[in-house]
């Protein structure tokens, strides 16, 4: 009888198998161990250890409502699974366990999941030595060096003691060299009950998030920092003018007080104030070579000047209004600024084509009047001798017409003027022509223009 | 004569009511993209406006107005630089000046807006050579010719296509310009040669002046202004007076603020 129902026993065990099994994972695979004992192996009080495991549901969809490690030097990073959770037949939990030997000697834990131990785990505490800040401080994890310019130092002190009643040799190193150890003795002994101060500097050659460890034997302290420009030069402009007019092509450049420890990017803009509050904006008034009034330089580790593309100066124009004209440079935390004021001019006469016609008199002239005031012209006529045809200087009030086409015009205070004469007679009894403009500033008048034959 | 002075100045009056104030174009320029913009201003003081179509390859325009040689495409410009008529061409080499074309294929000068019955033939045999440049002249239009290795101006009537007169520039210009097409330009009053790394300028009067400037090619931008264009920097406008040449930064094709 009793074997009877032994058999059916064992019988019923194969069409109810368990349905949770553990797992190790390597390399991607899981492996399983034949009477389900992990081992950590043996790892200094202070140090860790983890694997990863699969919990692995190899019956029917199951829910998973318990999971427990029984022993204080193992637990699940970053933290337990959560509980309860449905785990579809054929996949399985993802589990993190890691070892941390509190204490010297070994240390074992069971692993139980709905009510059923699974596994046993086991390791060994090693005695070491051990790792404080100066002020006797746990060290942090990870040491977080903060932001530090690139070439300066930011330093953590540390303290190793030897706790374990013998003489220990001490291996010590980091994984980059953005942090390094001082002083740099990389192996060393400490006689039982010693103590040893350390010093971890952490000093960037690249910018950005920097990481490493401290490996103190077998203890393992993540390190991060990040490394940061220096900051660039106090920036200075500089002209190839010390004023301006109207009309005109400078070049200005960035002088740095001293070679730059930093690289980047800075700008230079241009702001304009018109001396005339409602006058129309005034285009001209640019850098060339972005045909824009804003222009990025370039600096580069040991630069004394900034680079615009190639060159060391940018060309901007003055355009054609008065007021003034503020540069601005930032670079970093930099700003600084120079103002140039553009005065107000008289008219001046840019270009001017006189042409005698059979019809008349054609006079064409680009000129600008960089305080868009002008009231009157006047005409002067010459015959070929040279004396004026009557009546004279012939006044007229072109005030309104400009104020109109300045209103119009974003070209600052340039204008083209186009006039055509009829003659009745012989044009060609007329041989020149002066034109005057006053504005604001007073009068500017051409030079005598002669008429020419197309 | 008092009746003359009379009449003379009611008909200024008058027109001064017609007169028309307007921004200055100081000629049409080629930008980094290779089309050509319209520049306003003043010397000094200039201002870049939107582009006409198409890549331009050739052009020359003054103050009466311009030719743009596009992919396929003449394209004759006013005053304003306002496209006023299209003409289909092959891509066979064409030679500008701000009023006519010439095509050296067929020995056709084309003056630019008329219809193509209005085209002057030119004969071969008598340009005698290969034709580099265009200018004007009060008598008609000066081909500027290499014959062989050697600059050659020719002066041919517009209205028969007839040879007026032939001449030898000489100078620096004479002897280089047959050595860089397309470096050559012929004004009302001197040569411009783009020659390595300087511009040579040659007047009518003798006189020879040498820019120290990179440009690879040179360009009838407008009335007195010449576009340099520099490989790898921004292009320079030569403003040409009777006092000399000045140059000028251009600015980018991107310049509207």
């Amino acid at each position: 009888m009793t074997a009877r129902v032994l058999l059916l026993a064992l019988l019923g065990a194969g069409f109810l198998p368990a349905q949770f099994s553990l797992f190790l994972v390597q390399n991607g695979q899981d492996v399983a161990s034949y009477d389900q004992t992990y081992g950590f192996g043996t790892k200094p009080v202070g140090a860790a250890v983890s694997l990863e495991f699969h919990l692995r549901n190899t019956g029917a969809d199951a829910i998973l409502t318990d999971l427990q490690l029984t022993g204080a030097d193992f637990q699940f990073i970053p933290s337990p699974p959560s509980l309860p959770q449905t785990v579809p037949a054929g996949t399985a939990v993802d589990l993190m366990v890691q070892f941390g030997p509190g204490q010297p000697g070994p240390a074992t834990a069971n692993l139980i999941a709905n009510g059923v131990q699974l596994a046993t785990f086991d390791g060994t505490g090693l005695a070491s030595v051990a790792v404080s800040l100066q002020n006797g401080s746990p060290v942090p994890s990870p040491m977080d060096f903060g932001s530090v310019e690139r070439g300066k130092t930011a330093a953590y002190q540390i303290v190793i003691s030897n706790g374990t009643g013998s003489s220990v040799v001490i291996n010590v190193g980091t994984t980059t060299t953005q942090f390094t150890t001082k002083p740099a003795t990389s192996q060393f002994s400490l006689a039982a009950g010693a103590q040893v101060s350390l010093e971890i500097d952490f000093v960037p050659s690249v910018d950005g998030p920097q990481q490493a460890n401290l490996e103190i034997n077998q203890l393992v302290y993540p390190l991060t920092g990040v490394g940061i420009d220096p900051p660039f030069p106090l920036p200075q402009l500089e002209f190839d003018s010390v004023r301006y007019g109207s009309s005109q092509q400078g070049k200005v450049t960035v002088q740095l007080g001293s070679p730059s420890q930093a690289t980047g990017t800075g700008e230079v803009d241009i702001d304009f104030n018109p001396g005339d509050a409602s006058a129309n904006a005034d285009h001209a008034i640019q850098f060339l070579s972005t045909g824009a009034r804003t222009v990025t330089f370039n600096v580069n580790e040991g630069d004394t000047v900034g680079h615009f593309g190639s060159g060391t100066s940018a060309t901007f124009q003055t355009g054609t209004t008065a007021g003034n004209i503020v540069f601005t440079v930032k670079l970093g935390a930099f700003v600084s600024t120079k103002t140039f004021t553009v005065a107000p001019s008289v008219v001046v006469f840019d270009s001017s084509q006189a042409q005698r016609t059979s019809a008349g008199l054609d006079l064409q002239f680009d000129a600008f009047d960089n305080t868009r005031s002008t009231s009157n012209m006047t005409f002067t006529f010459f015959n070929q001798t040279g004396a004026p045809l009557p009546p004279g200087a012939i006044a007229i009030d072109a005030s309104g017409a400009l104020r109109q086409f300045f209103a119009s015009s974003d070209l600052g205070g340039v204008f083209g003027l186009h006039a055509f004469f009829p003659v009745n007679g012989n044009p060609a009894q007329v041989a020149s022509v002066e034109v005057k403009m006053t504005n604001s500033s007073g009068a500017a008048q051409t030079a005598r223009l002669p008429f020419t034959t197309p | 004569m008092k009746r003359a002075a009379i009449f003379f100045l009611l008909c200024l009056t008058a027109a001064w009511a017609a007169s028309n104030w307007n921004a200055p174009l100081v000629g049409v320029t080629r930008g980094a993209r290779n089309q050509l913009h319209p520049v306003y201003g003043v010397a000094g003081s200039l201002v870049l406006r939107g582009a006409l179509k198409g890549d331009a390859l050739n052009w020359a325009f003054a103050a009466s107005g311009g030719l743009v040689q596009t992919d396929g495409e003449l394209s004759v410009l006013d005053a304003r630089a306002n496209v006023t008529e299209r003409r289909a061409t092959s891509a066979s080499e064409v030679i500008l000046s701000p009023d006519y074309a010439f095509f050296p294929k067929t020995g056709e000068l084309w003056p630019a807006g008329v219809s193509t019955d209005g085209s002057i033939a030119i004969e071969p045999a008598v340009i005698a050579g290969r034709v580099i440049a265009l200018g004007p002249d009060q008598r008609g239009i000066v081909l500027a010719a290499c014959r062989g290795n050697q600059l050659w101006l020719l002066t041919f009537s517009v209205k028969k296509g007839a040879l007026l007169h032939e001449s030898m520039p000489g100078g620096a210009v004479g002897e280089q310009a047959c050595d860089n097409p397309g470096a050559l330009l012929v004004l009302k009053d001197r040569l411009l040669l783009a020659a390595g790394r300087e511009i040579v300028i040659q007047t009518a009067g003798g006189q020879e002046r040498h820019v120290p400037i990179y440009g690879t090619r040179i360009h009838r931008a407008g009335e007195d202004t010449v576009q340099i264009e520099l490989p790898g920097l921004p292009s320079q406008l030569m403003r040409i007076s009777a006092e000399g040449e000045r140059l000028y930064e251009m600015p980018a094709a991107e310049a509207r603020p």
